[in-house]
């Protein structure tokens, strides 16, 4: 068990491009911490740094207290499991998992009954024998965590390790995931480009773009106070509506008009009941209507542009309709509209 | 299994018109030859002409240049292939993890004996070869080993030949290595290195079996290519000395084509083809690897 702290790393790669801008933050002992941005950020290459297969052109790593800037990565204590599982395709499972031991040098019986060990807690007694190519891609990603779990590391560190399965799986995976990490507690730091992966896995999350560190929080401060204009868009899904304050005309109630902000409300904060006196009213016309399941997708058509909205609704809805609705004061976000930064609203 | 269509056939067929010219008809008149006692006695009075069943192989058997022959050649081969699977895998390595400036050079350097004519190379050798004039004797005597008479020696000219075999054989192999050991993902290495291998262990765990099929391939092209062993006793030894040097091809060439005995040679070409398509079944019944073949 340890804590990783990752104090203004900047990576430089040696063709001179800028990867990491002074990039922070720290895993907790014990914590997951989910690693999340868009394709490119520079996630992988964050992990790549603790895990000792690149090294920090500026700034200081630790693991367990310890600088680990100048270890190679056997000496850092850390299981990683790459986003392509990276499975020793000539090995069989059983060598597969035994490998890290074997090349440690423990003894024959002890890794023997360790391999078994983890082969029977991942399910995978019957598939010791098979080649990575003779697994299904839930097996490979089950044997991949079971090497990582026999590194008996302190830090285990995931590149994507769900993206390479198909969306059910993924779910099920993810709740396996969740699982181990409650019952080995070992500290995780988690990299996906799926926010609602992110969300729902990690303790606490941080929030990566262009290779800065936008917003480092709960999961649930992150989707309720955005620190940016960014992450309120990146995270959640359909993403947030972004209106510009000249809107406000279609806006009854919204805080006094402040020119240079913008105003971010998500899909499904929209209400078609006031639920307080001081709610936000947006009156518009419906332009496209979608079913799913229970549910809503329209789109409304304000003076200033379109937004998306996400009901649960009983009655019947027609194209064309005027439809009014309520957001609560605290689900509508503000943005400087020039350096995209939160605005905190007085009064709350 | 889908439907043959006629097209098909139409695919193959030029392959298969050639490979029945070259490969099929040669090989029958071949086996036909080897049972009759055609030579310039029988071609200039076809009443001399007999078929004399077995007589020609029943000869070789009793034959001590034929064994010799095959000594020399299995030993070419024996010692040969492996000196060339390493030296390829080596090289390629090498290749592999110098800088990508050096790149070039160095591959088009250890590649050039493979493009090159062998009997260029072979005349080359014999220069070098040389006991009195040749740079390798020269540099020999330079670091006092001795100055070897190494095409004159029987025990040497054998040796002095697999020398220049694998020499000219194995920038091949470091090609088709080379370009094994790029298809290797970098993530397996970074794997291997985190569960804590130093440059010893994935070598031998990661970096060797990984290639092992490839190498597989290379032993059965080099085994197939040196059995032929023809071009470099030719010029460099002519066979000698005391026939140390002379290889079943070489042997079945001088049969046929020194001693004009057709049917004597043609039983060698029987035997050699034979032995070669055993060879080849034998390595394809031993691999049953990670690939699933
Ligand atoms: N080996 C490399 N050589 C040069 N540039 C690289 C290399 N690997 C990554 N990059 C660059 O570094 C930046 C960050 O890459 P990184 O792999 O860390 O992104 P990522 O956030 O993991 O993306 P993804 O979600 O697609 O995996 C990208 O702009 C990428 O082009
Ligand atoms: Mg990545």
């Amino acid at each position: 068990m340890a804590t990783v702290e990752i104090e203004h790393v900047d990576k430089v790669r040696p063709g001179g491009q800028a990867v990491l801008h002074d990039v922070s933050c720290a895993a907790r002992d014990g914590e997951l911490l989910a690693v999340v941005g868009p394709s490119g950020c520079g996630k992988s290459t964050l992990l790549r740094l603790v895990a000792g297969l690149e090294s920090v052109t500026v700034g200081v790593i630790r693991i367990g207290g310890c600088v680990v800037n100048d270890l190679p990565p056997q000496r850092r204590d850390v299981a990683m499991v790459f986003q392509s599982h990276a499975l020793y395709p000539h090995m069989t499972v059983y060598e597969n998992l035994a490998f890290g031991l074997r090349v440690r040098g423990t003894a024959r019986r002890e890794t023997d009954r360790r391999v078994r060990q983890v082969g029977a807690r991942l399910g995978l007694e019957a598939m010791l024998e098979r080649y990575p190519r003779e697994l299904s891609g839930g097996q490979r990603q089950r044997t991949a965590l079971g090497r990582a779990m026999l590194r008996d590391a302190a830090v285990f560190l995931l590149d994507e390790p769900l993206s390479s399965l198909d969306v059910p799986l993924r779910a099920e995976m993810r709740r396996e995931l969740a699982e181990l990490h409650r019952s080995l507690g070992t500290t995780m730091i988690y990299v996906t480009h799926d926010q609602s992966e992110a969300l729902s896995l990690g303790q606490r999350m941080v929030v990566l773009a262009g290779g800065r560190v936008q917003q480092i929080d709960t999961p649930v401060d992150v989707y309720r106070r955005p620190a940016n204009r960014f992450v309120a868009g990146f995270v959640g899904w359909p993403p947030m509506n972004f209106l510009r304050a000249e809107s406000l005309a279609d806006m009854v109630g919204a805080p006094a008009g402040e020119a240079g902000v913008e105003y971010g409300v998500r899909p499904e904060c929209f209400a078609a009941q006031p639920g307080g006196p001081d709610d936000v009213q947006f009156t518009g016309r419906i332009e496209r209507i979608e079913s799913q399941g229970g549910e809503w997708y329209l789109e409304l058509a304000l003076r200033c542009g379109r937004v998306l909205v996400r009901l649960r609704l009983e009655q019947a809805l027609t194209v064309g309709e005027p439809l009014r609705l309520w957001v609560r004061r605290a689900d509508l976000h503000t943005f400087d509209a020039t350096t995209g930064q939160r605005v905190e609203s007085s009064g709350r | 299994m889908t439907g043959r269509r006629p097209s098909g056939v139409l695919f193959v067929l030029p392959a298969l018109v050639l490979l029945v010219v070259f490969v099929f008809i040669p090989l029958v008149g071949v086996l036909g030859l080897s049972l009759t006692n055609l030579d310039l006695y029988s071609l200039a009075n076809t009443a001399n002409l007999h078929a004399i069943g077995a007589e020609n192989y029943l000869h070789l058997l009793r034959d001590r240049r034929a064994w010799q022959a095959l000594a020399a050649t299995l030993a070419v081969v024996v010692v040969g292939v492996p000196a060339t699977l390493v030296l390829s895998l080596i090289s390629a390595l090498m290749i592999e993890s110098i800088a990508e400036r050096w790149r070039g050079l160095f591959r088009t350097a250890l590649f050039v004996p493979v493009v090159c004519s062998t009997v260029a190379i072979a005349i080359g050798w014999r220069y070098l070869l040389n006991t009195r004039f040749g740079l390798v004797n020269h540099l020999l005597r330079v670091l006092g080993l001795g100055a070897p008479n190494w095409l004159g020696n029987p025990h040497l000219a054998i040796i002095a030949i697999t020398i220049v075999v694998v020499w000219k054989g194995f920038g091949y192999g470091m090609i088709i290595v080379a370009a094994a050991r790029r298809e290797i993902p970098e993530e397996l290495y970074e794997a291997a290195r985190i569960e804590g291998a130093g440059v010893r262990q994935r070598l031998l765990r990661i970096t060797v079996p990984m290639l092992a099929p490839t190498l597989g391939l290379l032993a059965l092209l080099d085994v197939s290519g040196y059995w032929q062993l023809f071009a470099e006793p030719y010029v460099l030894t002519r066979g000698g000395p005391l026939g140390s040097t002379t290889s079943l091809l070489l042997l079945m060439y001088d049969r046929g084509f020194l001693w004009w005995r057709w049917g004597a040679a043609s039983a060698i070409a029987v035997v050699l083809t034979a032995m070669m398509w055993m060879f080849a079944w034998a390595q394809r019944h031993a691999r049953a690897d990670w690939r699933g073949e």
